[in-house]
């Protein structure tokens, strides 16, 4: 029996804690009825107990670097906490425990502003409850988890799981948005499975470490590396493969949006790093279709998403772009391993910045569609922070924009160019989704309503608070400061300024030009899953001559069973010829044989003589 | 060798088969004494495999075999393989007839269904314990005979008809085994299993006899684990009741024919000559194609327990698929299946048996809102859902892993795209009914309904299917532990592939 240090069992119960309680939940709403539990929600130890799911993984952030075998989990588990694996497993505890805060204080409004618990309405609240931990220990485990199996459970633990935190409310809009969620989920799990199967199989290891390592040599690198990048690339809002984003995001509950784009995307990039043999050998084909691809949604999806009207939409056609940028930098490590190095702690920086701040945005829509008790002056600067930022005028957004510059500069600044222009898409964005704040938070206090609970103000603004001063405390790459020399400001915030006197620009000029409002106004009607509409009639084109060929098929499998029914009527018809027959012959036997006997004599007479 | 080790064998086998004509006797009405042996015989036969798993790990043999003409031996023997296969079929057996006591106490003709049972049962075991082909087609034709009376048990015409489609399949299929056997034996005398280097050693002449063989074997027992398109028995055979559905899917049946033919590819050919002579490669093609068909076939079937047939026909040839890669990760692939797809199949027909038994639900569509009315037999039929698509941690990813690692190994890497896409069809059917149980509402009353205040149904229904679906769970989760399926099952193909 060996002897766990405390910081072993403590990364241990990183996912073993929020299963517990997951499990004590599903025990609950398996044995009690729903009012009773319902009423229980507001009690301040069930809270405690409930928001209290992701501390362990907090405080494994802070003890630092630790490592635990345990062979009898699957074919083996090696759970490890150390480098990137540490600073993505914080920003992803981070955000599950100030959006878990936010979630209880969110649910308690609903209950309040529903004045009535029915027992279905309870029962799904419960269920929301106990599946809420329940992905947060799949988001956790596929972070430390370094054996591939353990990896691939909690990335399947978390995608299944999220489905029920998506489809909550069960409206249609929320049941679409969840079925194109879950199509592409499965999608992306199978190639996933195929990829790390492939991979796991050729090279006969069971690490990620050992698995990144042997791709690297291995002949078939490109093929595996490109199902694996495609697999992940759906979870990480990769061009054509994002669809599911913009219609799971509007329709989930505020706290899971936050968790979607926040945490659960950064998954895929996740992926990505802990699977490709990036910086280890070059994939140039793959490496430009990353790079392409992920400027085309960079700047394709600010475009798309700006015309939207729900604020959620935007946001998360915003969460595409960025993802887009992160993907356009990914794309060129690939292509040019050396630029691994420096360009891996800036993703993680990226990821990060992005992850608080655009969990601050979500949660920041569901503070200007109900009441708050909060000083306006105030609420406008938490919800302005992290949009500015975001767009890299303050913050976070400047540590992360002027660490991409860096490592961009030496070869690629035309490429940082560029990426700097997607920046302004990003500020356009924004902007428009505060406008659209506003407005929504005008309607909101003119309908009477209870105000939101204290809790979900303490966790937006914690996550505002967050968000901004991530690279203080949170995470640096090193050699950089927190804030670059002076100097460097007016390179690092040009697009964001640039974005914001386009959209002052467009606003004025909506106002003078009303067709420009028509038309605006027209733009509203794009589709919110865009190429999802064009994906389900390639799906019904496809389908509908399969459907054909079973239908011929199936015609012949008939036409078979008709022939055959035909020959066993004819069957019957020779054997009633034959029963005949026999009759008739048996009444003529005897003569039958004399005539026989008869002839034989004849024949045999004929032969003597 | 002691007396133990020769009598162990029969012991396990007579645990049942004793038990049958006690339970024939029996007048329908003693339920209590019925059920009493029942359980008791069950579990003593759980002990003593338990017992036999033991010794065969510390190396101890259990063996009787005695000469019935000629050279023609009756062999019975504990292999780490047939062990494998006895440990399930005494493992569900117990879970089956506790469900089974449940599910049909109230119907006529109770002591025939559990005499049969019974002797259904021994043949299984029989079939796990044989030592040659001889000893194997016994218990496997006896199997047929004894699930015919299972299978037309409630004795309707539509029920009788499926019967004779059953007979139909399963005595042709013998008939073509049973030539393939007696061939075998007229060109290479009497081959104990795991007696690999006896056709290897047959003069080149024989090898195209061999072939011939070999296609003959593989087609009769092909016919009793469901392979395209010999599959046709199965879905009609869904008319059975439940336990006797769980039993034909997970255990006894589809799983005699699957393991007849691991036994035939592993321990009578041997892979190594298997592969030598070209005779693996066309087996891989036939269980693609069944796993795919299946699968395709699945999607539009509008009953439970159709729809779950057809998930058996795919999912007993990744066994087959498992064993026909010449690797040792795919041949434990294939053995390991073998316990996971019954852990988790077995669950499923409980589920649909408890639907049945308590709401009156038979159709994909009325399962509407049963998550609500049923919460702990539908996180069970979610869980082996979810394991069957093979999500982790269920036990049929650690299946997939393997089957992965063996493809790959092999080289065989297209069977890692028919893994990947079995995978989502299965998830485009089962998904749906998840769907459907968690998230959808009820609208009306149920078909049928029967309360079992304070349970969801009753509590022999209720535990049987929470205990599988717990071990389909704890198969997956702790494949690590060192009597698990996993450990178990590479541990013998490793065994293989390094005497």
């Amino acid at each position: 029996m060996t002897a766990f240090s405390a910081t072993q069992v403590l990364l241990f119960l990183v996912v073993a804690w929020p299963l517990t309680i997951a499990f004590w939940l599903a025990c609950l709403y398996g044995t009690r009825p729903s009012a009773v539990l319902a009423h229980r929600w507001n009690r301040w130890w069930f809270a405690a107990l409930w928001v209290s799911a992701p501390l362990p993984a907090l405080a494994a952030f802070f003890a630092g670097d630790v490592r635990l075998d345990i062979d009898w989990l699957l074919l083996g588990g090696v759970w490890e906490i150390g480098g990137l694996h540490r600073i993505i497993l914080g920003l992803t505890a981070f955000l599950w425990f100030t959006a878990g805060l936010y979630a209880h204080g969110y649910f308690s409004h609903h209950k309040a502003a529903e004045k009535q618990t029915t027992k279905d309405k309870a029962g799904s609240l419960l269920s929301y409850a106990a599946i809420w931990p329940l992905t947060m220990a799949g988001n956790f485990m596929l972070v430390i988890a370094q054996d591939i199996p353990g990896f691939f459970t909690g990335y399947a633990v978390m995608t299944f799981s999220a489905y029920v935190l998506v489809v909550h409310y069960g409206t249609r809009q929320a049941r679409d948005g969840a079925a194109a969620y879950m199509i592409m989920a499965v999608i992306g799990e199978g190639l996933i499975l195929a990829g790390l199967l492939w991979g796991a199989g050729s090279t006969q290891t069971l690490l990620l470490a050992d698995f990144r390592q042997a791709l690297a040599v291995s002949p078939s690198a490109a093929p595996i590396s490109t199902i694996l990048w495609l697999g992940f690339g759906i979870k990480a809002g990769l061009a054509g493969l994002h669809i599911w984003l913009p219609m799971a995001h509007p329709v989930a509950p505020t706290p899971a949006s936050a968790i979607l784009s926040g945490a659960m995307i950064k998954a895929g990039l996740a992926g990505w790093i802990f699977t490709l043999p990036v910086g280890l050998v070059s994939l140039p084909l793959l490496g430009n279709a990353a790079l392409y691809t992920g400027l085309a949604a960079a700047f394709g999806a600010a475009l798309y998403g700006v015309a939207h009207r729900d604020p959620k939409v935007v946001l998360a056609y915003s969460s595409v772009s960025q993802m887009g940028m992160m993907t356009a930098v990914f794309g060129l490590s690939l292509v040019v391993p050396e630029f691994w190095t420096a360009a891996a702690p800036v993703l993680v920086l990226f990821a990060a910045h992005h992850g608080f701040n655009k969990g601050a945005l979500f949660m920041g829509v569901g503070m200007t569609d109900r009441p708050v008790r909060m000083p306006a002056w105030l609420l406008w600067i938490a919800l302005a922070l992290p949009a500015l930022s975001l767009a890299g005028l303050l913050g976070s957004g400047v540590t992360t924009k002027w660490a991409v510059k860096m490592i961009l500069e030496n070869g690629h600044a035309r490429f940082a160019t560029i990426l700097g222009a997607a920046a302004s898409g990003t500020a356009l964005l924004m902007i428009r989704t505060l406008y659209l704040q506003y407005r929504s938070r005008r309607r909101a206090l003119a309908a009477p309503q209870p105000a939101a609970p204290w809790s979900m103000g303490a966790a937006w603004i914690s996550c505002v608070i967050i968000a901004a001063s991530a690279p203080w405390w949170f995470y640096l790459p090193e050699g950089l400061q927190p804030l670059p020399p002076a100097a460097q400001w007016p390179g690092l915030i040009w697009p964001a300024l640039a974005g914001c006197a386009l959209a002052a620009g467009a606003y004025g000029a909506v106002r003078r030009i009303p067709r420009l409002g028509v038309a605006t106004g027209e733009s509203a009607r794009l589709p919110i899953g865009d190429l999802w509409t064009g994906y389900v009639w390639m799906g019904k084109k496809i389908t509908g001559p399969a459907t054909k060929t079973a239908g011929c098929v199936r015609a012949l499998l008939d036409e078979a069973l008709r022939m055959r029914q035909a020959l066993m009527r004819r069957g019957a018809g020779l054997t009633a010829f034959m029963e005949r027959g026999e009759l008739h012959f048996r009444a003529w036997a005897g003569v039958l044989m004399i005539l026989l006997a008869l002839a034989m004599l004849i024949i045999m007479m004929a032969g003597h003589t | 060798m002691n007396t133990i080790q020769v009598l162990m064998p029969l012991l396990v086998l007579f645990t049942s088969l004793l038990a049958a004509p006690i339970i024939f006797l029996l007048p329908d009405e003693s339920r209590t004494a019925r059920t009493i042996i029942n359980l008791s015989a069950a579990i003593i036969k759980l002990v003593l495999v338990s017992g036999m798993f033991l010794g065969v790990y510390l190396g101890v043999d259990f063996e009787i075999s005695f000469a019935v003409v000629g050279d023609l031996c009756f062999i019975l023997r504990a292999d780490a393989l047939g062990l494998m296969f006895a440990g399930l079929s005494s493992l569900l057996w117990l879970f089956t007839t506790i469900y089974a006591v449940g599910y049909l106490e109230d119907s006529s003709n109770r002591s025939r269904f559990f005499g049969f049972f019974s002797i259904c049962v021994a043949s299984t075991l029989g079939i796990a314990l044989a030592g040659n082909l001889f000893t194997f087609i016994l218990f496997y034709e006896l199997l047929t005979l004894s699930t015919y009376p299972l299978v037309v048990h409630r004795g309707t015409p539509e029920v009788l008809a499926a019967g004779n489609r059953y007979l139909q399949y399963t005595l042709t299929g013998g008939a073509v085994l049973l030539l393939g056997i007696v061939a075998l034996h007229a060109l290479a005398g009497d081959p104990a299993f795991g007696d690999r280097a006896r056709l290897a050693a047959l003069p080149e002449t024989a090898r195209p006899h061999l072939m011939v063989i070999f296609a003959l074997l593989i087609a009769g027992l092909a016919v009793k684990s469901a392979m395209v398109p010999f599959h046709g028995w199965l879905p009609v055979a869904m008319v059975a009741p439940a336990p006797v559905s769980a039993l034909l899917h997970a255990v006894a049946v589809v799983k005699a024919g699957a393991f007849g033919i691991i036994r035939v590819v592993h321990d009578v050919y041997g892979l190594d000559f298997a592969h030598f002579m070209g005779l693996l490669y066309p087996l891989t093609i036939a269980a693609a194609v069944t796993i795919l068909y299946g699968s395709a076939r699945a999607l539009t079937q509008m009953s439970i327990k159709r729809r779950l047939a057809f998930s058996t026909v795919s999912q007993v040839s990744y066994i087959i698929i498992g064993v026909s890669l010449f690797h040792p990760m795919g041949v434990a692939a294939g053995l390991v299946h073998l316990i996971h797809q019954g852990l988790m199949k077995v669950t499923l027909f409980f589920c649909a048996g408890n639907y049945a038994q308590t709401l009156g639900i038979h159709g994909v569509d009325e399962l509407d809102g049963t998550g609500r009315r049923m919460p702990l037999t539908s996180v069970s039929f979610t869980v082996a859902s979810l394991g069957m698509i093979g999500v982790p941690p269920v036990a049929g990813f650690i299946t997939k892993w393997y089957l992965g690692m063996g493809a790959a190994g092999a080289g065989t890497y297209w069977v890692i795209l028919v893994i990947a896409i079995s995978g989502m069809l299965n998830a485009a059917y089962y998904l749906p009914m998840l769907y459907r149980i968690w998230f959808k509402e009820r609208r009306g009353d149920w078909p049928d309904e029967t309360t079992f205040a304070p349970l969801e149904t009753s509590a022999w229904l209720l535990y049987p299917t929470i205990a599988t679906a717990l071990f389909s769970c704890a198969a997956g989760l702790l494949a690590g532990l060192p009597f698990s399926p996993a450990r178990w099952a590479a541990e013998i193909a490793i065994g293989e592939f390094l005497p």
